[in-house]
């Protein structure tokens, strides 16, 4: 029985990152979208609902990133999709606790090890079924 | 060392930096005998890294380029043909970066705080023993 191809949607501010991402989990069979994060295009998000989200947040004090997460989890389409937060800001997210986990969001810090963010992903994705 | 010949292999250095170039950090390298090419702190340096092959990255930054630094950082662990490629940090933005130096060292980056030249030498030569 053929599987479900998993949509997972890439958030940042960098083209060069964005094509890491591609690359990497397109290399692991996922369909990948990506999105400049100063776009906050939710209509495009709405219009193709992804099962997990890569959102960058470099560091505190990141309008734009901490922004998109307030709009992706006060949306309907994405209020519950997993996010997963690529950040730098390791104090500021240790400081948050359990509350980004209660969220359902977990935290890959930058620079990440690739092993560590597919097996972050695949919890993310597994918790879903 | 290349056997049979008894010539030393000249280490191939790959300088990312917002400085411009040829830059101390270019010159201190070269003159304790490294080759270097030199990519700027932007947009390409995974190109730049796969393209030229070289045997350690280091990448020079301050604390206001700190955000470019971690996406080049991001990028040279995040691509299957760059994870194993050595990385030497060099920077003076002590307080945000010291905070990773754990989680660098597991991802084989150095880090290195406003190093003097032998400093710098022996982190880079460091960082490319085995």
């Amino acid at each position: 029985m053929p599987t479900t191809q998993r949509h997972i949607l890439a958030i940042n501010d960098s083209d060069e990152v964005l094509g890491v991402f591609r690359t990497l989990l397109g290399e692991e069979g996922y369909r990948v979208t990506t999105q400049r994060y100063l776009l906050k295009d939710m209509e495009a998000i709405r219009a193709d609902p992804p099962d997990l989200i890569i959102l960058d947040y470099m560091w505190a004090g990141d309008d734009a990133g901490w922004s998109m997460l307030q709009m992706l989890r006060m949306d309907r389409t994405t209020g519950k999709t997993p996010i997963v937060l690529c950040t730098g800001a390791k104090r500021e997210i240790e400081e948050l606790g359990d509350h980004l986990t209660q969220q359902n969001v977990r935290v890959v810090l930058k620079p990440f090890d690739i092993d560590e963010l597919l097996a972050v992903i695949t919890m993310a994705l597994g918790g879903e079924e | 060392m290349t056997e049979g010949t008894g010539e030393m292999k000249v280490r191939q250095v790959l300088l990312i930096s917002a400085e411009p170039v040829p830059s101390v950090v270019a010159r201190v390298l070269a003159a304790a005998g490294f080759a270097v090419a030199s990519s700027p702190l932007a947009a390409g340096v995974g190109e730049a890294a796969r393209e030229s092959r070289p045997d350690i990255v280091v990448l020079v930054y301050s604390s206001e380029q700190r955000h470019r630094a971690w996406n080049v950082l991001t990028i040279l662990r995040g691509a299957r043909a760059l994870r194993a490629l050595p990385v030497v940090v060099v920077t003076n933005d002590a307080g945000k970066t010291h905070a990773f130096t754990d989680a660098f060292a597991r991802l084989g980056i150095t880090v290195l705080i406003g190093p003097d030249d032998v400093a710098l030498v022996s982190g880079v030569a460091a960082a490319l023993e085995p």
